[in-house]
């Protein structure tokens, strides 16, 4: 019992069991004081009924923050995607929902489970550093093997005498009072210095990221990690004073070809005749090709002896040509890819855009099956050559394939003759200033 | 705590059961469709009852595999559920395997292996090593196998135990359900595969399984509480089952109204971002014509208002609105699976666009649903009458009778 001269924080009653914990607990809550709590080793199911408890209000927090959570995430995807920096991907709608529910839905789990950690800690009064109670030795009990109420002094129906008469009439194990603690409350004027010091520190991180950000300075920028910046290895056309040429990538042994890089058969690889001169991309742009060009290589005006043409190599063609060609010079040939009519909806010309050609033009018709396997391997004009990615075989194929387009879309007058059709009857193959884009598309 | 005088309910239910399909059959004979609406009809209803089967199947796993004391006073019920697996099973036959075996195109169109079509289609070709009829019907056996043999299993345990009180019989349970709750998984991905996804046999998703699942797992919820609910009624159960353990089986339920649009989300948006034209066409003619407004309807009402309206845990503890919910529940589980079978009704015809051929309800969905579910409540009741409602001889049942959620 404590000294009567001492100011009283609160009584405490100790219990050996759970029952007799809960049966004191709902004498104290019909007894009408407020400023009270049970303290147990563990989690005891219908302890809120037991006291009184009110539900708490913590749901109700927590769906108002998710749901701001909600249509933050969704403005922060509006306001970057759609309004401050547009930018078109893989032909989606700026701004459009299902895209938009991964991150809102993130955003949802993050702000509830955080108002839900910070709001218990905030609605308890947590972090709470220092408790009366923690100074009463039998007190330390009740995080092994003891229950305990504890009735607050601050509570405004608080008599000492009652408290401790009720809590002896429910078969309290042991009642006791709790002093007020009176040991100094400030904390010591080290820890002051040291958190002073602390924050400082924080700052440093920070002020060196906004200098980084917003200062210029002459200096190389700082590596980090100089064993990543600076590997010891030699990179692709750079020097290297060990070898007597000075070359850190080495040629192959004079007298050897690398696997796979025989080229002997001219017809195959090439386009031209066996032994005929190999032309580069420059070349046609002097004028190397076409049906008027001089000194021009021997173009292989068939195919290579090496390929049989058959229908299995014209599916392959139709194959590869919808993969590689079709995007830009349209399934039927004729120059409407989906990458011309979007260039077309976007006015791209302005920005020098040449329209991709149609294979169905009477030029690119006269053209030998080598010129055109040359152009598929090196390109032409603004076109890119597709030799790196497509097989010789392959090309072959999209020239066998490109061949048939010609012949069974662009029909001739002959053959509508012999087969009794009114040219006229025909409507033409739409070109790319047949059709008609508005702007609007442009962003589909 | 025996459940009596249920054969009189369950009699009603054989009854409305014959008298229900037998109707069904007629009125598909009258269409004159080659059967075709009457398939679609009756495998929404055998799906629909099969799922709830197997939800309460998975329930009972789930209690063993986490060794759970609550749901002890509701187990019972569950359990008895998993009876109707067996009279489901000659339905399954009938209308799947032996239109498989028969070649016969009715319902799903890659049966009719004949057909010039069919023959033609590769996406079809490339699968005939999985999808071809001998196959799917062992495959069938082998699903009831694992469904009815585990169901079995734990049905006949937790009934021994009952006379015994050997709590051994407990862990001999908790050690299968591990086991069992894998086969569980594998048969169930693997026959929404079968038994929904192929109806479409053009279209693939690994997600399907996880979809069906997720759908079965929450009507079965709904179905185990008014269950529940009507034993209390006719005085089983009563002050035993109290309103702690409905607030539970109602968490699962809003968790998985949640879970299931997870996954049918997840489906959806792979899909929608990777646009590929095999992939997206199943969802093409279901959101864009006739089925639009259909779809809208299901992702407001299987998602946002059952979200919205078992987020409180007043609703979970009251019985009354409770109910409300449990057939709201079982409602959308309905649109659901309608959603999935019926625009396959008109995909594959020659000529039918089955975003244009309209949302085809006719009283055969009705007729089909209530036959069978009074074979569901048939299997159901049959299995529980003249049985303790709950499991008596579980050592943890004392715990589940004093379970309290805070």
């Amino acid at each position: 019992m404590s000294d009567s001269n001492e100011k009283l924080h609160g009584i405490v009653a100790y219990f050996t069991d759970i029952d007799g914990l809960m049966a004191a607990a709902r004498k104290v809550r019909d007894a009408g004081y407020k400023r009270w709590d049970s303290y147990t080793p563990f989690p005891v199911h219908g302890i809120d009924e037991a006291m009184g408890i009110k539900p708490t209000i913590l749901p109700w927090i927590v769906l108002v923050m998710g749901l701001t959570g909600l249509s933050l995430g969704i403005l922060l995807q509006w306001y970057t995607n759609a309004f401050d920096y547009v930018f078109l991907i893989s032909g989606k709608p700026d701004w459009s929902l299902p895209a938009n529910i991964p991150v809102a839905f993130e955003m949802v789990i993050a702000f509830s489970a955080f108002t839900t950690f910070l709001g218990m800690l905030a609605l308890n009064k947590l972090p709470h550093l220092s408790n009366p109670l923690h100074k009463l030795e039998s007190f330390r009990r009740i995080t092994d093997d003891r229950f305990a109420i504890v009735v607050e002094a601050a509570d405004k129906n608080f008599d000492a005498g009652r408290v401790r008469a009720l809590l002896g009439a429910a078969s309290a194990e042991q009642v006791e009072d709790c002093p007020v603690d009176t040991s100094r409350a400030a904390l010591p004027l080290w820890f002051h210095g040291l958190a002073a010091i602390a924050t400082c520190l924080t700052f440093i991180p920070l002020a060196v990221a906004f200098k980084g950000r917003f200062a210029t300075s002459e200096k190389p920028r700082y590596h980090v990690w100089p064993d990543m910046d600076w590997q010891r290895k030699r990179k692709t056309q750079t020097e290297w004073e060990m070898f007597p040429d000075g070359r850190a990538m080495r040629l192959p042994v004079e007298g050897t070809i690398a696997q796979g890089e025989l080229r002997d058969d001219f017809e195959l690889y090439f386009g031209v005749d066996q032994d005929s001169f190999v032309p580069d991309r420059v070349s046609y742009d002097a004028g190397a090709m076409g049906p008027s060009a001089e000194g021009r290589p021997a173009w292989l005006t068939g195919f290579p002896t090496a390929m049989v043409v058959d229908e299995a190599l014209l599916e392959r063609g139709q194959q590869r040509y919808d993969i590689y060609c079709s995007v830009c010079h349209g399934q039927q040939g004729n120059g409407l890819g989906s990458v011309a009519l979007r260039a077309k909806a976007l006015d791209a010309q302005k920005w020098g855009w040449v329209d991709p050609k149609s294979l169905l033009a009477d030029n690119a018709k006269s053209y030998s099956n080598g010129e055109i396997f040359h152009i598929v391997s090196q390109g032409v004009s603004t076109m890119k050559g597709y030799g790196a990615q497509i097989v010789p075989r392959d090309r072959w194929a999209i020239v066998a394939y490109v061949r048939a387009l010609q012949m069974t879309q662009g029909i001739n007058r002959r053959e509508l003759n012999r087969l009794g059709v009114d040219p006229a009857d025909l409507k033409p193959v739409p070109t790319i200033d047949d059709v008609r884009v508005s702007s609007a598309d442009a962003g589909r | 705590m025996i459940a009596r005088d249920l054969s009189k309910p369950a009699a009603t239910g054989l009854r409305v059961g014959v008298i229900g399909i037998a109707a069904t059959a007629g009125l598909g004979y009258g269409a004159g469709d080659h059967l075709s609406h009457f398939g679609h009809s009756m495998l929404v209803a055998t799906m629909f009852f099969l799922s709830i089967c197997l939800g309460a199947l998975f329930f009972t796993l789930l209690q063993h595999v986490t060794s759970a004391g609550w749901s002890v006073v509701v187990r019972r019920v569950a359990e008895s559920m998993t009876g109707a697996l067996m009279f489901l099973f000659p339905i399954v036959l009938l209308l799947i395997g032996v239109p498989a075996l028969m070649k016969n195109g009715f319902l799903y169109d890659w049966m009719a292996t004949d057909a010039e079509w069919v023959q033609n289609n590769t996406f079809i070709q490339a699968k005939t090593g999985y999808l071809n009829g001998p196959f799917l019907f062992v495959r069938i056996l082998i699903y009831f196998a694992i469904w009815i043999g585990v169901a079995r299993f734990f049905a006949g345990q937790s009934r021994a135990q009952d006379d015994d009180q050997d709590p051994g019989r407990t862990l001999k349970m908790q050690r299968a359900a591990g086991i069992c709750i894998i086969l569980f998984g594998l048969a169930t991905t693997f026959a929404a595969f079968d038994f929904l996804m192929s109806l479409n046999a053009e279209w693939f998703s690994t997600m399907y399984g996880v979809y069906f699942f997720a759908g079965a797992f929450w009507s079965s919820l709904a179905t185990l509480a008014l269950s529940t609910m009507w034993l209390e009624k006719r005085g089983q159960l009563q002050g035993v089952v109290t309103s702690e353990h409905y607030h539970d089986i109602g968490k699962l339920m809003f968790a998985f109204t949640f879970f299931w649009s997870y996954v049918a989300f997840s489906q959806f948006m792979l899909y929608w971002y990777a646009d590929i034209p095999e992939e997206t066409h199943w969802f093409n003619y279901r959101i864009w014509g006739d089925w639009t407004g259909f779809s809208m309807l299901l992702l407001v009402g299987h998602f946002a208002i059952p979200m919205l309206g078992l987020l409180s845990r007043h609703v979970k503890r009251n019985r009354k609105v409770l109910a409300f919910w449990c057939f709201y529940v079982l409602t959308f589980h309905f649109v659901d699976l309608y959603w999935n079978v019926m625009p396959e009704l008109a995909n594959g015809l020659p000529g039918e666009n089955p975003a244009q051929a309209g949302v085809p309800f006719s009283a055969m969905d009705l007729t089909a649903m209530i036959g069978v579910a009074g074979i569901f409540v048939f299997g159901f009741l049959k299995t529980l009458d003249g049985k303790p409602a709950l499991a008596i001889g579980d050592p943890r049942l004392p715990e589940s009778m004093a379970f309290q959620n805070i």
